[in-house]
């Protein structure tokens, strides 16, 4: 491998290290912007965002920031997402770019046509090189897709309002083109008149394409790609034009002549093209696919001199090249190939003298080749793109990716200053209260909760000594086992004449009786463990008992759980609350999520003791216990062999039933311990934490509204309107802060 | 035979008595294997042993364990065993256990039992001399319990409050005789479910057993201390596998005619085929012969004279009633031998006598300070 080829894998690399990151900022900008979009949401009122000191025109403004910074980082997304090196290929109709493109991908006239006279490539292919994959594939547009893509930008060109609504109105052609008048008037523009007869060879030749219209991707062989990107020959009588329906050519061949595994052709379209929208497609092309564009130029006859033509196309690829530097970007490439010399000469000259301002490549690197000539095309022009973009690319990603960063944090300090200015404001709506004040309330509202905490502690330590605590769960419990000595009983749910039968038939097919011992007593050990999760419903029952408990015992702090019932839900809701206070309370917040964490099922609780008890389930204990339990599951292999397995199988799972109750009569205890030691950790956390007394400051200060509601509902929805709206700027404040560390 | 050495069994109907007798004659022959000493039972205990064992035998040939189908004792049974020289069967020390319904301390209820009536002053007797008394407890009882209701059921069926005046009333009549040895047995039967050194890893490490009969014996405990309040009684705790092959399997408390729920445990056999491996039970013969040789100890010198009585004082000493010392000196100094063997064949083997008399006590020396099972505690 090349320097210049291992120089491309590490753009390459690079580029792939960094597209988590564009993806999770452009998350973080989208994110932006939906807070952006709720703040303008009715339920906050305009009275509200006011009172912040903004206007809904500045939320439209805020919101614009956020989508161009989106779509900034959409472009370094573009760039950062490509597997491939992509040389794209434009200029004028009849300068030679297909013939290049052929000279570079060792493609024929069937995959790349070219002719004389009227340009014959209907459809631009993207061709990359593969050495182990050889096929294109053409993906076919939907009826919408047609005509969103391809009809209506003819419409749109002739500046007409009313567009067909569906296929089947255009092939009627009961619209504009069935209009005379109109059609003359348009006819005889003459800008609109060929794209006029162009849509009328597309409405007349509608049974050609329409029936490929499936949205469906194709694999083509490459002899038999021309009919789908190929204009038809002009004699045809009724040409086929199914190209119409090719949204997307990829082709995939072994280039003939470069050593670098990840390269791509684009064939740019639009140029002189007689489509609508040419030049924004032109755009398009340049931005997502292209690391670098070829000009082609053939100085024939009247073409040798550079033209407005061939400036406005530079021009374009201009405005695609964003940050990084123009004679990076684009290459100019003489065609040589049956020319006259001097009208190679003379191009040369004016490309020095017009564009270059006097110095060779001052502005534009200019190559010559003969197009037609594969050798000189590798050497001459392949050689050098690569070799160029080897030492230019990492500065042009640099350029393009700083640029776009550089462009999302002007809009960053842009929002965050007002989101800023809007929390300050907020902090002003409400009547301010003294800072010796809210400390005396959150002290009360401490001492408050100090004591009903404590009496709800004081239930639960009363739970471990009350002998009926454990009632309802040993009455489940003794269900579950019931339910499982009844499965036990119809032979593990087989019946136990079948499972005798089965027995039976593996005895004699292994000549063994321990192999299907083995199996019974591992299926039924595992079994039994996921059976005895059915005591889980007891279980999730007393926590939420608990937390209904905590929620009873919150007093004032419990108007942040809001109407919710279900004891759970109303402690998410209380942390969400507090999460939104523009002054955080992470202590606050990890008390309550600490004991939203209690863990109460069966696993957490009893499994590893559990396992123990099923010990006894093993069919291979080690010692002298494996040499008693081979010899209880080693049995006559008849009838009478399978039924004593049977019989001891059963009494071991019923053992192990019986066994593993020790292990659940104790699940109460444990329960009730684990929860009066959350309760404790809890309470010290909340009431006797460090920061107990200044984050309970900062939730009567954002909550005091709610906490001591003075005049009634009223004023409650305005305080929760305005504390939504501190909610979702603080939030939008944190999100703005989580900048993701995409590197130019 | 002449007295032997008293000991009282107390403790509810079905615990499995008789097969803890069984079991100590089992463990204890084993333990005398390859010494001139033997252990045995008199006829009628053989009897009862030998019935006993056939249904076990049946049980173990039918796969099939099922502890009450061995049937159980609702009134008095004695049972007599001793520890003989295997040639000179009259030199032995022989051991009489009685097993009564704890029930028959209340008056009301010997008032309404013909049979407590008849035989309540031989009991009484047999308690008043006991050296050894030996409270059987069925240890799935004790420890199969979940909920109040089965925990309050566990009371009547270990029969604690029998149990309790019984140890009671036996710690203060050994008052009486501060010289003598008193040793209380606490001993756990069918264990095997609760300790993990017999076979199998069953979970349980022996040390929860034990907890449990400090706590449900709380009271029986604490009689023995206040009762005995002129002497020492030794509380010996032993855990019992009565079998060592079977392990309970199953256990449900159900309501019985009585009212009071009783426990149906259901047993299966550890192995194919199950072998028999007891644990603990010759603790007793163990306790037994270290108290005796105590108690022989302190009444050396009252022995050492009784060697050198005439022939003429031996012969009419047979007849007579000696007590606990009396009992001592009779069997231990080697009387019990030189009085049979003289009265038939005169002076002339004494000297056999005397060595078999010292393969005896020998024999019983190794016993009582041979080790106890790990599991034995002193409480």
């Amino acid at each position: 491998m090349s320097v210049t080829s291992q120089k491309l894998d590490g753009v390459l690399e690079r580029r792939q290290a960094q597209l988590s990151l564009v993806d999770a900022e452009i998350a973080r900008w989208n994110r932006v912007g939906e807070v952006l979009g709720l703040l303008r949401a009715p339920g906050l009122g305009g009275g509200l965002l006011a009172r912040a000191g903004l206007l809904d025109t500045d939320l439209v403004e805020l919101a614009g920031l956020a989508l161009d910074s989106a779509a900034a980082l959409g472009r370094v997304r573009a760039r950062v997402r490509r597997r491939t090196i992509n040389i794209g290929v434009s200029g004028q109709a009849r300068n030679g770019k297909s013939t290049l493109l052929r000279s570079l991908s060792g493609l024929g006239d069937e995959q790349v046509p070219t002719g004389k006279g009227r340009p014959v490539t209907a459809v631009r292919s993207r061709i990359f090189h593969s050495t182990d994959h050889e096929g294109a594939r053409v993906t076919t547009h939907t009826e919408q897709s047609f005509l969103d893509e391809v009809l209506y930008p003819y419409y749109a060109e002739f500046g007409v309002v009313t567009v067909p609504t569906d296929l089947a109105e255009f092939t009627r052609g009961s619209d504009v083109l069935a209009d005379s008048a109109l059609a003359a008037q348009l006819a005889a523009d003459p800008h609109n008149g060929p794209l006029l007869a162009r849509l009328r060879e597309i409405r007349d030749s509608a049974h050609t394409w329409r029936r490929h219209l499936t949205g469906a991707v194709l694999d083509v062989p490459l002899d038999g790609l021309r009919q789908w990107v190929a204009y038809p020959a002009e004699e045809s009588v009724d040409p086929d034009r199914r190209y119409l329906a090719v949204r997307e050519a990829v082709v995939h061949c072994a280039f003939p002549r470069t050593d670098t595994t990840d390269i791509g052709l684009i064939d740019l379209p639009g140029l002189g093209e007689l489509t609508p929208r040419a030049e924004e497609r032109h755009i398009v092309g340049l931005h997502n696919d292209v690391d670098l564009v070829l000009m082609v130029k053939w100085p024939t006859g009247t073409n040798a001199l550079w033209t407005t033509s061939d400036a406005a196309a530079m021009d374009l690829a201009n405005k695609a090249r964003g940050a990084a530097a123009m004679r990076d970007f684009a290459m100019i490439l003489v065609n040589t190939g049956q020319c006259d010399p001097e009208n190679v000469a003379a191009l040369r000259a004016d490309l020095t003298e017009r564009v270059n301002n006097r110095t060779d490549d001052a502005y534009f690197r200019v190559l010559e080749a003969d197009v037609a000539d594969p050798d000189a095309v590798r050497v001459e022009v392949l050689d050098t793109v690569l070799d160029h973009l080897a030492d230019a690319l990492p500065r042009m990603d640099a350029a393009v990716i700083g640029d776009a960063l550089a462009q999302c944090a002007r809009n960053q300090q842009a929002i965050a200053g007002r989101v800023g200015e809007a929390l300050d404001a907020l902090r002003k709506v409400v009547t301010p209260t003294s800072s010796e004040a809210l400390h005396a309330l959150a002290q009360s509202v401490l001492a408050e909760l100090a004591q009903s905490l404590q009496a709800w502690i004081g239930d639960l330590e009363r739970q471990l000594t009350r002998e009926d605590v454990g009632d309802g769960f040993h009455d489940r419990a003794a269900e579950v086992r019931a339910d499982i000595r009844a499965w036990i009983d119809t032979g593990f749910g087989e019946g136990a004449e079948h499972w005798q039968e089965m027995a039976l038939q593996d005895f004699r097919r292994k000549k063994a009786s321990r192999p299907f011992a083995a199996a019974a007593l591992n299926s039924v050990r595992v079994e039994l463990a996921r059976r005895l999760a059915a005591v889980d419903d007891v279980l999730l029952a007393r926590r939420a008992e608990f937390w209904s408990g905590l929620v009873e015992a919150l007093g004032r702090l419990g108007v942040l759980c809001g109407a919710e019932r279900d004891p759970q839900a109303a402690l998410n809701r209380l942390v969400g609350a507090l999460r939104e206070i523009p002054e955080p309370c992470p202590a606050m917040v990890d008390a309550f999520e600490f004991v939203l964490d209690v863990r109460m099922d069966f696993r957490t609780l009893v499994l590893p003791d559990v396992r123990d008890a099923l010990q006894l389930l093993y069919p291979e204990p080690p010692g002298e216990e494996g040499v008693q339990m081979a010899s209880l599951l080693g049995v006559s292999h008849d009838a009478q062999g399978a039924e004593l397995l049977y019989k001891r199988v059963t009494q071991l799972a019923k053992q192990g039933v019986h066994d593993t109750g020790r292990v659940m009569a104790t699940i109460p205890e444990r329960a009730a311990n684990v929860l009066l030691a959350f309760a404790e950790q809890f309470e010290d956390g909340l009431i006797r934490g460090k920061a107990a007394e200044k984050e309970m400051v900062r939730v009567v200060d954002a909550f005091r509204e709610q906490m001591w509601p003075a005049d009634g509902n009223a004023d409650l929805a305005v305080g929760i309107g305005l504390q939504r709206l501190r909610g979702l700027l603080a939030e939008l404040r944190a999100v703005l802060a989580e900048e993701q560390g995409v590197a130019a | 035979m002449t007295d032997a050495f008293k000991v009282s069994m107390v403790g509810p109907t079905a615990v499995g008595k008789t097969t803890l007798v069984s079991a100590i004659l089992d463990q204890t022959q084993a333990l005398l294997r390859g010494t001139p000493v033997e252990v045995a039972a008199d006829e009628e205990t053989e009897n009862k042993l030998a019935t006993h064992r056939k249904q076990l035998a049946m049980a173990l040939a039918a796969q099939e364990f099922e502890p009450h189908s061995l049937g159980s004792t609702q009134t008095t049974t004695e049972y007599t065993l001793e520890l003989r020289s295997i040639d000179m069967a009259e030199l032995s020390v022989p051991f009489s256990v009685l097993d009564f319904p704890g029930g028959w301390l209340d008056p009301l209820e010997r008032a309404g039992s013909p049979q407590a009536r008849t035989d309540w002053p031989r009991c009484e007797n047999h308690i008043r001399q006991s050296i050894m008394l030996v409270v059987p407890i069925d240890a799935a009882v004790l420890m199969e319990t979940t909920t109040g209701k089965e925990r309050a059921a566990r009371v009547a069926r270990l029969g604690l409050t029998e149990v309790h005046q019984v140890v009671k009333q036996w710690a203060r009549l050994r008052n009486q005789a501060p010289d003598e040895p008193a040793v209380l047995v606490l001993a756990p039967l069918k264990c095997e479910k609760y300790f993990s050194d017999n076979g199998r890893r069953t979970g349980y490490s022996g040390v929860e057993l034990a907890k449990e009969v400090r706590t449900v014996y709380a009271d029986v405990l604490a009689a023995v201390r206040d009762e005995a309040t002129k002497r020492a009684i030794r509380v010996v705790y032993s855990p019992i596998d009565t079998y060592g092959c079977v392990e309970l399997s199953e256990a449900f408390w159900e309501p019985a005619a009585d009212g009071i729920l009783t426990l149906r445990a259901t047993y299966r056999f550890r192995g194919d085929p199950p072998r028999p491996s007891i644990r603990a039970a010759a603790t007793v013969v163990q306790e037994l012969c270290q108290a005796i040789i105590s108690a022989r100890r302190e009444q050396e010198a009252a022995a050492q004279a009784a060697t050198t009585t005439a022939v003429a004082e031996l012969t009419s000493r047979r007849a007579q009633r000696k007590g606990l010392i009396g009992t001592l000196t009779y069997h231990l100094s080697g009387e019990a031998g030189r009085v049979t063997r003289e009265i038939e064949s005169g002076t002339a083997e004494l000297i056999e006598i005397e060595t078999r008399h010292e393969q005896l006590a020998a024999a019983m020396e190794s016993l009582a300070t041979r080790a106890r099972d790990a599991r034995v505690e002193v409480w």
